[in-house]
């Protein structure tokens, strides 16, 4: 009986967390083939010879960046009408039938490139294809703005590239000072301090992530911009410094349960051959536990890449593609936590938002799989030697 | 049993004998409409008026149902929206609450005062990277913006700046507080606002609409608004059927005591 409801218990929390992984791919792959305006046809005057546009140039189009000549049409600059810009050209209370006008009238310019649903678009107008090709938009383009209209930018690469810089200064600072934190607490902090200190760690970790990124917006923000003579304080440093911090107990207890689990022979040993504390620690210790700092390297880092709600305060959230930790990023999880409540469920946008949460979970993984691998590894060697 | 049923037959009709205006839409204008509803209650207290959000898109459709008396919209009526109402056969009638004003900031130490609506534009797309291209001084520029959930967000793009797309360097902060917070600890910021949410540790610049025009600062009245358009309107959309319905709480609104209200909550009557 016993035995079946664990049973019970575990396979069920398995199954969720099947269902859960299936539930993000299935939402998110859509983002590879759909096309983000389903509802929109595209069209342009019928004079003007253009049958076909890609994303990007659409996109020019709409900009001004580019005129029509650039596409094989008219020698002027498009004059875009979307189903968001509409409002501009009509009256405060036009009637269907008055919509109808003004957009056939609008639609007399050869210029126009309209962007509407079936039933609105005018009669005397050449429907043109739109190609979007969802793997290039999303992995060729520089540019995160998913809700630009009429076509949206969906470049991945900033929030990549905004997520490793604040994991990778994240990991600057929590290896080393865990390290250290470890090595003080197991080594030489006296007993009767150890359990407060270890207290002290778990409550450090379970602190609510919005205090922290609200302390981090008022205190670190604008210590970071002085300290360092930035014009901003905003940046991935400071998002990498608080979440570094905030990590920092998780990486320092699993060091410290390493060092704890030495084998008391090969530590005896070692002072038995004359060597001193410090010695035994640098030359025995740490090169025994390296399994198990990298094993915690990882898992830290899986932690920082995740947290959202101290990066969405303290990095700025600017989608760019940062070549500087000093500079402004958005990350992925910032990023899902900020859009997804406010993204149609079935729109291509939260399609993109769910592929970016796949991304996430994959890259998790890997870290997670990383530091399975070297603990295992770690283990076998031991039992075999 | 029978006194059970009693109780609630009681439950029933005690809560029934008033007459209920619901209200229903944008967050924006919901702590507007709660202030409205708070003092309408008291004097008519045979009036339950139950104000709730979600956002202008669900008061709408809330509207079209059938669910709400009035939809709360900081928007203007989509056109998609528009057709499905006139398919339903409704007619809705739109009636201008209030108007929320932005104002566009700076850190008060930044001696740039007024900008042109163009500035502004070359600022937020990136074409003007340095207030010394403004004739400040050579500091980078920081625009800040809510994040591309927020309906101001929408507003400003489509308004300001004219359908263009924000540069790649403009920072998006989650909450209005967090952007008065950003502006207010650096000289370099730049940021917009709602005027309610102004402060003396910001200083708000004068708009010039074009060059050459004068430069104003946010409106405080429906004349000013003229010169200083970076304002949306936020709607009260209600069934025409509904007309002697919601007629006094409008009254209510659009009177001495509403309009002081809106004043009071920093929109502009």
């Amino acid at each position: 009986m016993k035995k079946k409801m664990f049973a019970v218990a575990g396979w069920s929390t398995f199954l969720v967390l099947i269902g859960l992984t299936v539930f993000l791919f299935r939402e998110g792959l859509p983002a590879l083939y759909k096309f983000p305006q389903p509802e929109l046809v595209f069209a342009v005057h019928p004079a003007n010879p253009v049958v076909r546009l890609s994303a990007e140039a659409v996109r020019a189009l709409a900009e001004g960046k580019a005129d029509w000549a650039a596409f094989g049409g008219p020698a002027r600059p498009a004059r875009l009408v979307h189903l968001a810009n509409l409002e501009r050209y009509l009256p405060a209370y036009a009637s269907a039938a008055e919509i109808q006008r003004i957009l056939a009238d609008l639609a007399a310019d050869t210029a126009i490139l309209l962007a509407l649903p079936a039933p609105l678009l005018p009669e005397a107008v050449k429907p043109i294809s739109v190609t979007w090709q969802g793997w290039r938009e999303l992995f060729g383009s520089l540019y995160w703005s998913p809700t630009y209209e009429p076509l949206p930018r969906v470049g991945v690469w900033p929030l990549l590239v905004g997520s490793v810089w604040v994991t990778f200064i994240g990991l600057m600072l929590v290896v080393p000072l865990g390290l250290a934190m470890a090595i003080y607490v197991a080594e030489f902090l006296p007993r009767t301090l150890y359990y407060p200190i270890k207290v002290l760690w778990e409550v450090l970790a379970g602190l609510p992530s919005v205090v922290v990124g609200f302390w981090g917006l008022v205190v670190v923000v604008p210590a970071v911009k002085s300290v360092l003579h930035l014009s901003a304080g905003e940046t991935a440093f400071t998002a990498g410094l608080l979440l570094g911090w905030i990590t920092l107990p998780l990486m320092a207890s699993l060091v410290e349960e390493a060092l704890q689990a030495v084998p008391r022979l090969l530590v005896e040993s070692s002072y038995g051959l004359g060597a001193t504390r410090w010695q035994t620690i640098l030359r025995l210790k740490l090169p025994y536990i390296l399994p198990s700092i990298a094993t915690a390297a990882l898992l830290s880092a899986g932690r920082i890449l995740g947290e959202t709600m101290v990066v969405l305060m303290v990095s700025g959230n600017a989608p760019l593609l940062a070549t500087t930790p000093f500079q402004p990023v958005r990350t992925l999880p910032a990023t899902l936590a900020a859009e997804l409540g406010e993204a149609p469920i079935g729109s291509y946008h939260y399609h993109v938002l769910f592929f970016l949460g796949a991304l996430l979970f994959l890259l998790t993984l890997a870290l997670n799989l990383a530091a399975y691998a070297i603990q295992s590894r770690y283990l076998r060697a031991q039992t075999l030697g | 049993m029978g006194k059970w049923m009693s109780f609630f037959l009681f439950l029933l009709f005690g809560c029934t004998d008033r007459a209920v205006l619901r209200i229903k839409g944008s967050d924006t204008v919901l702590p507007l409409s709660q202030i409205f509803a708070e003092h309408f209650m008291q004097r008519r207290g045979e009036v339950l008026v139950s104000v709730t959000g979600g956002g202008s898109g669900v008061g709408l459709a809330a509207l079209l149902n059938g669910d709400t008396e009035i939809a709360m919209a900081s928007r203007p009526l989509k056109v998609s929206e528009r057709l499905r109402f006139a398919a339903r056969g409704i007619t809705v009638i739109e009636d201008t609450v209030a108007w929320d004003v932005l104002a566009i900031c700076v850190h008060p130490a930044n001696p740039i005062s007024r900008l042109t609506w163009e500035d502004l534009e070359r600022i937020y797309t990136g074409q003007v990277r340095n207030w010394r291209e403004l004739g400040g001084p050579d500091l980078p520029i920081h625009p800040y913006s809510r994040e591309s959930s927020s309906g101001t967000f929408e507003f400003f793009r489509e308004r300001v700046l004219r359908g263009k797309d924000f540069a790649a360097h403009v920072r998006f902060l989650p909450a209005t507080g967090t952007i008065v917070q950003a502006i207010a600890q650096n000289v370099s910021a730049i940021g917009y606002i709602g005027i309610a949410y102004t402060n003396p540790n910001l200083k708000v610049l004068a708009i010039a609409t074009a060059p050459g025009k004068p430069y104003r600062l946010p409106a405080r009245s429906r004349q000013e608004l003229a010169d200083y358009p970076i304002a949306r309107p936020l709607y009260y959309y209600y069934d025409q059927r509904n007309r002697e319905k919601v007629k006094e709480f409008l009254a209510f609104v659009h009177s001495e005591e509403g309009r002081a209200l809106t004043a009071k909550m920093g929109y502009v009557p």
